[in-house]
C-alpha cells in the first residue's frame, strides 16, 4: 500500500489514488515525449526527482514502457519509494541502457513496444546480465505471452492495470533477487578460486614423489569442477606401511567441499597421532551418517566412495567402500580386480572392515581410480585400461583429447615398487581386462567390435594385419573358452597387455574348465587331400602369434604378438 | 546382405561376401549362396566359382570350415572354387591353414 501516494496527471487524466495507481495502456501520447531520444526523454526524470527528492537508493530500476502516461505514473511511484528510474521507450532505448556501464537492479518490460516485445528484451537481458531480474508487463489474460516470458528467464509478472502497490512489490523483490544472484554468483566464484587453489595443491602432491616411499606413485587427475571432487591420501603409516586413499565424495558442491576438507582434517589428526586407517574410514563414515541425519531427508544424501589400500613388503591391504574395485597386475599372472567392493560411506549404518590381503611382489603394479574413468571409457565404449593405458603413457595432448568428454571428476592412480632398473613405463600395458559367461556367446561380435575399439584407442599406430591377427585369435579363443571350458554362470578371463618398450602385445585367454586334447598339429598333417573340417581355430591360435604358451591343458592360453 | 554378381565370362559365376566371413554370419551366407547356386544350376555351363571375399579383413574358423565344405561341394561337381582377397591378413590365414594349396586364390 501507498497511502501517502496521490497524483493527478491533469495532462492525461491517469489517476492515482490512495490505493494505488491504475494506469491503462494506450493511453494519450504526447507527441513530443513519443519522439524524444533517450537524453531527452530523460530530462523530466531529472526534474521529477527535485520534486520527489529521494529518501534513499533501493536500486536502479530499468523501465521501459512505451506509452508515457503509464511510463510517468510508474516512475513518480517508484522514485517516491526511493528507487532511481531509467527509462526506455522502445527497444532500441532499452538496448542502449543495458549496454551503458550503470548497474541495474531490476527491470519492468512492457511487452508490447513499437520495435520489439519485451521477451525480446528479456533476451538481451540474459546476454547482458543473467542476473538481474526482470518482469512483464502485459494485458490481461495474456497466458501465452506470459508462460513464454517465464520460460525465457522472467522472474514475475504484472497483468494491466498495474496497481501502484503492486508495482513496488514487485520492483522490490526484482532487486531483493538480482542482489541474491550477485551475491550467489559472487560466492561462487570465490568457491571455484579457491577450488582452483585447493586442485594445484593437489596437483603439486600427485607429482611430487614422497620421499622414503618404496612406492613408485603416479597419477592422473582431471577435476571437472572446481569443489568436491576426487582426492588421494597418501600417508606413512610406520617404517613399513604405506597407506594410499583414494576418495570420491558425492557431488561437486559446497556440501562436498566441506565434506573433503573436513576428511582431510581428521586424516591429518587421526593418522598423525598414530590412529589407524580403520579408525579414519570409520570416524568419516560415522560424520557422513550424522550429516545425513542433520539433512533429514532435505535435500542429497552426500555419500563417498572411497579405496584404501595398504602396502607392506610383499603384500597389499584392500578395502573398498563404493569405489571401482582396484585392479593388481603382477608378471605372469592375470590381471585381475581385486578387494570385494562395499556400499559408499555415508549409505547405511553398517560398516564392515575386512581388508583382503594380496601378494604385492616386486614388478607387480597396483591400479585404481575413481568412477569417472570408468564412465568415461563406457562413454568411449573402450575398456577402462585401455583409457587407463593411454592416460598414464600418453603425452599431454593425448591426455587432453582423452578427458574433453569427461562429465566427472577422473583420477587415476598406478602404485608399484620403486625400481631404478625398470623404467615407469615397462610396469603399465594392460589394455583390455575383460570377463565373460556363456550366453555372452551370442554377443561375440560386439565383443570383438569392443575389443578392437579398445585397441586401436591405445595403440593407434598399430597395423591393420597385426590388429586382425590378435583379434581372430581372441575371437576364437573366447568363443573355444566359453562354449567348451565352462559352465553357464563359470567366468572366462582375456586380458591383452602392452609393455611399451617391448614392443609386444600378450594376450591372456583363461577358463575354468579341465582344458582338451586335441592335437592341432596331427589334425593338420592328417588332413591331407581330403581337407577333413577340425577346428581350425586352434590352427589359427597356434600359427598367427609369434609365440603361444599352453597351460592347464589348454584352459589357459597366453599368446604374444610382435607389434613390429 | 550379399551382393551376386554373374561375371561376363561364360564359365564363371561370382559370389561376393560384402564383410567379413565369420561365425556368426557363415549360416545366412551358405543360405544365401545355396540360393544362388540353385539358380544357377540349373542354367548350367559354368565350371568356377569365384567367391569375392576383397571387403573381407577377417576370416576365422568357421568361415575357413565354409570355404572347405563349398571346395568339396563343387569339387564333387567337377567345378572349382575361386577366392578373391584383398586383406593381408585374410591372406595369412588362407597360408597358414594350407587353404591355398587347394583353393585358387586371386588378389585383387
Amino acid at each position: 500500500m501507498e497511502p501517502n501516494t496521490e497524483i493527478v496527471h491533469e495532462t492525461t487524466g491517469v489517476e492515482e489514488s490512495g490505493a494505488g495507481v491504475v494506469c491503462s495502456h494506450g493511453g494519450a501520447r504526447p507527441q513530443e515525449v513519443a519522439a524524444a531520444p533517450v537524453e531527452q526523454s530523460l530530462a523530466p526524470q531529472t526534474q521529477h526527482c527535485q520534486v520527489f527528492p529521494r529518501v534513499r537508493t533501493t536500486g536502479v530500476v530499468l523501465l521501459v514502457e512505451d506509452d508515457p502516461v503509464t511510463r510517468l505514473a510508474f516512475q513518480r511511484i517508484l522514485e517516491k519509494q526511493g528507487f532511481s528510474v531509467r527509462l526506455a521507450a522502445s527497444g532500441a532505448e532499452a538496448r542502449e541502457r543495458l549496454w551503458r556501464a550503470e548497474e541495474i537492479d531490476a527491470a519492468i518490460l512492457d511487452y508490447a513496444l513499437p520495435d520489439t516485445n519485451g521477451i525480446e528484451i528479456l533476451d538481451l537481458i540474459r546476454l547482458r546480465d543473467p542476473r538481474l531480474a526482470a518482469s512483464l508487463v502485459t494485458a490481461v489474460g495474456e497466458k501465452e505471452i506470459i508462460a513464454r516470458a517465464m520460460s525465457e528467464g522472467a522472474c514475475g509478472f504484472l497483468e494491466k492495470p498495474v496497481r501502484g502497490t503492486e508495482l513496488s512489490r514487485e520492483v522490490k523483490k526484482l532487486v531483493a533477487t538480482t542482489r541474491r544472484n550477485r551475491r550467489l554468483a559472487n560466492m561462487v566464484e570465490e568457491v571455484q578460486q579457491l577450488g582452483r587453489i585447493l586442485n594445484a595443491y593437489q596437483r603439486a602432491h600427485l607429482e611430487e614423489p614422497l620421499a622414503g616411499w618404496p612406492l613408485e606413485v603416479t597419477a592422473v587427475h582431471h577435476p571437472l569442477y572446481e569443489v568436491g571432487g576426487d582426492h588421494l591420501l597418501q600417508h606413512q603409516l610406520s617404517e613399513r606401511e604405506w597407506l594410499l586413499i583414494s576418495l570420491d565424495i558425492s557431488g561437486h558442491d559446497l556440501s562436498a567441499a566441506c565434506t573433503l576438507a573436513y576428511f582431510q582434517g581428521i586424516a591429518s589428526g587421526i593418522l598423525s597421532g598414530g590412529g589407524t586407517p580403520e579408525q579414519l574410514v570409520r570416524r568419516f563414515h560415522a560424520a557422513l551418517l550424522e550429516q545425513n541425519a542433520l539433512l533429514g531427508g532435505q535435500g542429497a544424501l552426500v555419500s563417498a566412495a572411497l579405496c584404501c589400500l595398504v602396502f607392506r613388503p610383499g603384500q597389499v591391504e584392500v578395502a573398498c567402500y563404493g569405489s571401482p574395485q582396484p585392479v593388481l597386475a603382477i608378471p605372469d599372472r592375470l590381471t585381475r580386480r581385486v578387494g570385494a567392493s562395499r556400499e559408499p560411506l555415508g549409505w547405511f549404518e553398517q560398516l564392515e572392515w575386512n581388508p583382503e590381503v594380496h601378494d604385492f611382489p616386486p614388478g607387480a603394479m597396483m591400479g585404481l581410480w575413481t568412477d569417472g574413468l570408468e564412465d568415461l571409457a563406457g562413454y568411449l565404449g573402450i575398456d577402462t585400461m585401455a583409457l587407463a593405458h593411454t592416460l598414464l603413457l600418453g603425452g599431454e595432448k593425448e591426455t587432453a583429447g582423452c578427458l574433453e568428454d569427461a562429465a566427472d571428476d577422473v583420477m587415476l592412480v598406478t602404485v608399484a615398487h620403486r625400481r631404478a632398473d625398470a623404467p615407469r613405463a615397462a610396469r603399465c600395458g594392460c589394455l583390455l581386462q575383460q570377463r565373460y559367461v556363456a550366453r555372452q556367446l551370442a554377443d561375440i561380435d560386439e565383443l570383438q567390435a569392443f575389443w578392437q575399439r579398445s585397441l586401436l584407442w591405445a595403440l593407434p599406430s598399430i597395423s591393420s594385419e597385426r590388429l586382425h591377427d590378435i583379434l581372430l585369435c581372441c575371437r576364437e579363443a573366447v568363443i573355444n573358452a566359453l562354449q567348451y571350458g565352462c559352465g553357464a554362470e563359470d567366468h572366462v578371463h582375456l586380458e591383452a597387455f602392452h609393455a611399451p618398450g617391448t614392443g609386444r602385445v600378450t594376450v591372456q585367454v583363461k577358463d575354468c574348465g579341465g582344458g582338451h586334447q586335441a592335437d592341432w598339429r596331427a589334425a593338420l598333417e592328417d588332413d591331407g587331400q581330403g581337407m577333413r573340417e577340425f577346428s581350425r581355430g586352434l590352427l589359427l591360435i597356434h600359427t598367427l602369434p609369434a609365440a603361444v604358451r599352453v597351460a592347464g591343458n589348454g584352459s589357459h592360453l597366453i599368446m604374444e604378438f610382435e607389434l613390429r | 546382405m550379399t551382393k551376386t554378381t554373374d561375371t561376363q565370362a561364360a564359365d564363371r559365376i561370382q559370389f561376393a561376401i560384402p564383410g567379413d566371413l565369420l561365425s556368426t554370419n557363415a549360416a545366412a551366407t551358405r543360405g544365401q549362396l545355396d540360393a544362388f547356386l540353385g539358380d544357377r544350376q540349373r542354367a548350367g555351363g559354368w565350371t568356377v566359382l569365384e567367391l569375392d571375399l576383397r571387403h573381407a579383413s577377417m576370416v576365422d574358423s568357421v568361415g575357413l570350415n565354409f570355404l572347405v565344405s563349398l571346395h568339396k561341394r563343387l569339387a564333387a561337381d567337377g567345378r572349382r572354387l575361386r577366392v578373391l582377397i584383398h586383406s593381408e591378413s585374410v591372406k595369412r590365414i588362407l597360408r597358414f591353414t594350407r587353404l591355398d594349396q587347394y583353393v585358387e586364390v586371386a588378389e585383387g
